[in-house]
C-alpha cells in the first residue's frame, strides 16, 4: 500500500447535479492537452442542418432555461442523434436538435454547446489542476438523477432508468449498510431539512440514522470526527431559513453555478482547515449526470448489472440491459497524496480507465476489505456484505491514485469568498 | 489562518440569482413525491401505535419497546437500537 492509502481514514464523496465534463472542464485542454476536453472544433447539427460549434460562453445562470431534457429517451437521442435499430452507432450528434424540441427556438438550442472558461470556475478547475481529474468518468445510466445516484449508493439502480423510487427488498445492501456491518461509520450529509435528500424511499425511510445535515459535516471536520465514509448532498432548492436566503448549490440548471462553486469550496476548506484531517482524507467531487448538456466522448459499454428495463420503461421502444454508460461528467479526486496535476486517461486512450458511479461503492468496499475480514460476520450478514452486483464487482477503483508523496500544504489552494 | 498562501478568491452570485418562486423542475417534483410515499410507512406506524391498548404494555421491556417505536418517529436520528 502507498503511504497515502496507509494514512487514509476518511473518504468523502460530494455529488453535484447535471453538468457535463466538456461544459465544466472542457476548457482545461487549452492549458493541458492531456485533459480530454474541447479543441473548439467539436460541433452538432441544428435543425436547419447548420453545424453549431462549441462556444466558451457558458454563464452561471439564466442560460439553460428550460432545463435541458435528460430523461432516458432524450439522452438516447443526444447520444445516437435519433438513429434506431441494432446497428446504430453512437456519435454525440443529437444534443442541439434534442434541446430544440423543448422550445422550437434555434438560438436557444445552440446554448447546449456552451462551455465555461476555466477562470469562471476557479474552484472546480483549480482542484482539477492541483489534484487528479478523470478523463473517463461517466454517468452510470444514460438517464436522470435518481437512477444515477442509486449507483453511487448500491452499485445498481435495480432496473430503474427514471425517477421512480425503489422498493427493492433484497441485497445488494447500500454501501452505508455494508460499512456499518463492518463496524465502521458512514453518513449521508444533506444540506438542511428544506433541501432534504434525494435518497428518500430506501435510505431516509429505512435508515434515517445514517443521515446528518451539512452543518454537522462542518462540525465533524472541525472536531476530526468525520466518518469512515461520507456522502454529501448540496442544497437542491432556493429557500429561506432563520439565517436568511439559502440559495441552491447543486448547479442543476437553472441554479447558479457560482453558488455550487462556493459549496465545493466550503467542503474542501473544511477538510483542509483541519491539519490532522487533511492528510487522512480523500475527497471525490463528481456529478450525477450530464443534464442534457453536450459532451464529445462516446459513452463506452459496461458490464450489465443483471437487470433489464423494458421498452415501455425506457420510453424508446427498445429495452435497456444496463450494458452501456451515460454521458461523461466531471470528476476530481482531491488529496495531498495525489500527484499534482494528475490526469487519469479515459477508456479510449492506451491503458485508459473507465469510471462510473458504481466505482464509488466498489472503492469503499476495496478499502474496507483492507482492514476488515468478512469471516467475522455471521453467514447471513457475510452474504449480504458481499452482495455486490456484477457491475460493482467489475468497477474500477480510485484509491490507487494516492501515492507515497505528499503535496506540501502551502502549495494547496484555499478558497475565499469575496 | 490557512496553512497556504495560495488563496483563491471566488465571487458570490450576482443579486437576483436567488428565486424561491422559480417553478420546481422534474427532480424536485420527484423528490416531493418520494417524500410523500415515505410517509406511508410512518402513517401505518402511527396507526399501529395508537391501536395498542396501553394496559397491555406492562413490563419494562414492553414499555421500552413502545418508547423506542414512538421515539423513532419523533426523533429518528437518536432512537435506533444500540449496536450489539
Amino acid at each position: 500500500m502507498s503511504q497515502g492509502l496507509d494514512n487514509l481514514k476518511h473518504l468523502v464523496v460530494l455529488m453535484m447535479e447535471n453538468r457535463s465534463f466538456d461544459h465544466m472542464l472542457g476548457d482545461l485542454k487549452s492549458q493541458n492537452p492531456a485533459i480530454d476536453g474541447l479543441t473548439g472544433t467539436e460541433s452538432n447539427p441544428d435543425t436547419t442542418g447548420a453545424q453549431v460549434l462549441v462556444f466558451p460562453q457558458a454563464d452561471f445562470q439564466h442560460q439553460l432555461d428550460p432545463d435541458p431534457d435528460h430523461h432516458f429517451p432524450a439522452v438516447d437521442y443526444q447520444i445516437f442523434a435519433g438513429q434506431q435499430g441494432p446497428n446504430r452507432q453512437a456519435n454525440m450528434q443529437g444534443f442541439v436538435r434534442n434541446y430544440y424540441q423543448q422550445q422550437q427556438d434555434i438560438a436557444q438550442s445552440h446554448k447546449i454547446m456552451y462551455y465555461f472558461l476555466q477562470q469562471k470556475l476557479p474552484v472546480l478547475t483549480g482542484l482539477a489542476k492541483q489534484f487528479a481529474v478523470f478523463n473517463g468518468w461517466f454517468a452510470s445510466i444514460p438517464g436522470p438523477t435518481i437512477c444515477n445516484r442509486a449507483f453511487a449508493h448500491y452499485g445498481t439502480s435495480f432496473g430503474q432508468v427514471g425517477m421512480d423510487p425503489f422498493y427493492w427488498k433484497n441485497p445488494p445492501l447500500s454501501i452505508y449498510e455494508r460499512v456499518l456491518l463492518a463496524k465502521r461509520s458512514a453518513k449521508i450529509y444533506y444540506y438542511d431539512s428544506p433541501s432534504s435528500t434525494m435518497e428518500i424511499v430506501n435510505l431516509l425511510k429505512n435508515q434515517s440514522h445514517i443521515f446528518a445535515t451539512f452543518d454537522q459535516f462542518l462540525s465533524d471536520c472541525k472536531s476530526g470526527e468525520l466518518p469512515f465514509y461520507s456522502f454529501i448532498e448540496p442544497n437542491y432548492n432556493d429557500h429561506d431559513s432563520s439565517g436568511g436566503a439559502e440559495p441552491a448549490s447543486d448547479q442543476h440548471p437553472d441554479h447558479n453555478v457560482q453558488q455550487g462553486e462556493i459549496f465545493m469550496s466550503m467542503v474542501y476548506n473544511a477538510i483542509f482547515d483541519n491539519a490532522d484531517l487533511w492528510p487522512s482524507t480523500a475527497l471525490l467531487i463528481v456529478y450525477d449526470e450530464h443534464g442534457g448538456i453536450y459532451d464529445h466522448v462516446i459513452p463506452p459499454n459496461c458490464t450489465p448489472d443483471g437487470f433489464t428495463a423494458s421498452a415501455q420503461e425506457t420510453g424508446t421502444g427498445t429495452p435497456f440491459a444496463f450494458d452501456r454508460l451515460g454521458v461523461r461528467v466531471p470528476a476530481v479526486l482531491v488529496s495531498p497524496w495525489v500527484q499534482k496535476g494528475s490526469v487519469i486517461a479515459g477508456p479510449y486512450a492506451q491503458n485508459g480507465r473507465t469510471f462510473e458511479h458504481a466505482c464509488i461503492p466498489a472503492t469503499v468496499m476495496k478499502w474496507l476489505l483492507n482492514s476488515f475480514d468478512p469471516q467475522s460476520l455471521s453467514p447471513s450478514d457475510r452474504q449480504k456484505f458481499l452482495s455486490a452486483t456484477p457491475r460493482e464487482q467489475a468497477a474500477d477503483t480510485f484509491l490507487n491514485l494516492l501515492t507515497d508523496d505528499r503535496q506540501p500544504d502551502d502549495d494547496c489552494p484555499y478558497f475565499n469568498v469575496q | 489562518m490557512p496553512r497556504t498562501k495560495k488563496i483563491v478568491q471566488i465571487r458570490k452570485p450576482a443579486p437576483g440569482s436567488f428565486n424561491k418562486h422559480r417553478l420546481a423542475g422534474t427532480l424536485l417534483q420527484a423528490q416531493v413525491a418520494h417524500l410523500q410515499k415515505a410517509l406511508v410507512k410512518h402513517h401505518a406506524e402511527v396507526e399501529a401505535l395508537l391501536a395498542i391498548d396501553l394496559k397491555e404494555v406492562r413490563t419494562e421491556a414492553e414499555v421500552a419497546e413502545y418508547a423506542r417505536r414512538v421515539s423513532g418517529l419523533l426523533h429518528p436520528h437518536h432512537a435506533q437500537p444500540r449496536p450489539t
